[in-house]
């Protein structure tokens, strides 16, 4: 009898190969056409290096997930910016815009994979963001108020686009020109 | 929860059973089948919140209007001699009323087979099936519904926003001839962008049975449960957990201790959109001790074999938005064998 039981985890790896759906919103160049109409984007990739990525974690308090950021100039100002950050079981990717002071644009999410929480979309959530650059932590339950019920993935984007605007300050911002 | 086996006192202090009829049998059958069905067939079904763990519950809750089926097995086997094999079997629906408090209601419907495994050889059935008191040289088997359960989570603060994620948990459990209401107080830690998740239970479980006639004090259960866990690629989480259960001849928790039992294995977790599913195992450590209240020849080479078996293993399932899936899942059955049941489990998960 033992050792017929040995199939019953087995068959729990199995149950896990279930079918697994996205919802894509946009692609990049949608989002950048979205965020910044009329405008071209010069591709700005950038390796953090170790420092950096120190000195972007003690300033906002949040893990670097990649040293590789996806980063684009604007040619009418500004930044865009693709980024993911850990959702419930996947990554989110989204997307920031910046002003040409490093101010929030936009946000768009890119993709969404997980099973509720989508109300990060909200344009009416999504609005507390824009104009933000930094001077304030972005927080979620203080500066950024939360979606009940789509807690996790509210408070990630809200930590994300932390990141982000300290990423701009120590990395970007002295590239601009 | 139901974790014990109380058969031993059955066997000393009741005749033994009479053969249970292939009439009585299909009844009960055709009562769990129905359950079944209407859990799977209610509508808008949409997988949400899931166990990380076997045994240890964590803080989140389904989100308001958002509801789930899951399907558990619970298989306990090993006990000190002779031969044990404990079959728990639980389908559950759950509801968010709000985004804090989740409502579930549960059917479970076990199976067993027993023979010289318990203190000194005697047969003795697992305590599911306590009701039943075998002669002690008997080869028992029995698949029987055992009981209806309704559980609440209230949390009242959430790992996402606070430093520290707690919430209670209630769940009443009524069968044949027993009622246990089951008490949590839940904790939960989550670290590294919450993949890596700490939790917590501590329970008071105090158990009533009519032995024989009306409903009175059984035992009280008083567990500890432990869990850490890490996300460690997409969609999977690898983890441990540590479960302390102890029983008391008493409502409290300081006198008359009956035993206590040390459970210790690895947690493995997938969990997409629409899908997830969980597995553990569990071996007990010998660490069990002799209290004033323990049945003599239950403690055999420090691990706790009246109440508990020596290993078992605990898994749950969900799904929805699979219509395929919806058509063709079907409840773990009273297996003829555990082959039949695994052939069940790779065919009902069959996404047409």
């Amino acid at each position: 009898m033992r050792s017929k039981l040995v199939f019953l985890p087995l068959a729990g790896i199995v149950l896990a190969g279930g079918p697994a759906y996205a919802t894509v919103y946009l692609s990049v160049e949608q989002a950048q056409a979205q965020l910044f109409p009329g405008a071209t984007f010069q591709s700005v990739p950038v390796t953090l290096t170790e420092e950096q990525v120190k000195a972007i974690e003690h300033a906002s308090g949040v893990h670097v997930l990649s040293k590789q950021l996806k980063a684009w100039r604007v040619s009418t100002g500004g930044w865009f910016i693709a980024d993911e950050v850990v959702g419930k079981h996947e990554y989110i990717p989204f997307a920031l815009g910046l002003d040409a002071h490093g101010a929030v644009k936009g946000i768009e999410i890119l993709e969404y994979r997980e099973a509720y929480g989508d109300q990060i979309r909200n344009p009416e959530w999504q609005k507390q963001f824009l104009g933000r650059d930094g001077s304030v932590k972005l927080q979620l339950g203080k500066s950024i108020r939360n979606i009940s019920g789509a807690t996790l993935s509210s408070k990630h984007i809200t930590d994300g686009v932390e990141r982000l605007l300290v990423t701009y300050e120590l990395v970007l911002k002295s590239s601009a020109h | 929860m139901l974790l014990r086996n109380h058969a031993l006192f059955h066997v000393i202090s009741r005749p033994p059973a009479r053969a249970k009829t292939g009439v009585r049998q299909t009844h009960r059958w055709l009562a769990v089948l129905c359950a079944f069905l209407a859990f799977v067939f209610v509508p808008g079904v949409t997988r949400a919140d899931e166990p990380l763990f076997g045994f240890t519950y964590t803080t989140d809750t389904l989100p308001k209007g958002k509801s789930e089926v899951e399907q558990w097995s619970t298989t306990r086997f090993t006990k000190a001699q002779g031969n044990f094999w404990l079959q728990e079997n639980r389908t559950e629906l759950s509801y968010g009323l709000t985004n804090r408090f989740q409502l579930s209601l549960y059917q479970d419907y076990d199976s067993t087979a027993a023979y010289h495994n318990g203190p000194f050889g005697a047969t003795t059935p697992g305590e599911p099936f306590s009701y039943d008191s075998p002669d002690s040289n008997a080869h028992y088997n029995n698949t029987a519904y055992i009981s209806t359960d309704v559980e609440s989570i209230f949390r009242i603060f959430s790992p996402y926003e606070h430093f520290l994620g707690f919430g209670v948990y209630s769940e009443e459990r009524a069968g044949k001839d027993f009622f246990e209401t089951e008490n949590r107080l839940l904790f939960q830690k989550n670290f590294r962008d919450d993949r890596v998740v700490l939790a917590a239970n501590f329970t008071y479980a105090p158990e009533l049975r009519a032995n024989p006639g009306s409903l009175s004090l059984n035992e009280t259960d008083i567990n500890q449960d432990y869990g850490a866990t890490y996300r460690f690629i997409r969609n999977w989480s690898l983890g441990a957990e540590l479960l302390n259960e102890r029983e008391f001849n008493s409502w409290t928790f300081w006198k008359h201790e009956i035993n206590d039992a040390y459970f210790v294995g690895p947690s493995l977790h997938y969990g997409g959109r629409h899908f997830f599913a969980t597995g553990s195992f569990f071996e007990q450590m010998p660490w069990a001790t002799t209290h004033l209240a323990t049945v003599s020849g239950a403690v055999v080479d420090g691990r706790d074999y009246d109440t508990e078996a020596g290993t078992f293993l605990r898994q749950a399932a969900s799904s929805s938005r699979c219509p395929g899936l919806r058509r063709t899942w079907q409840p773990y059955p009273a297996p003829s064998s555990m082959a039949e049941t695994t052939t069940t489990i790779l065919r009902s998960i069959v996404c047409a």
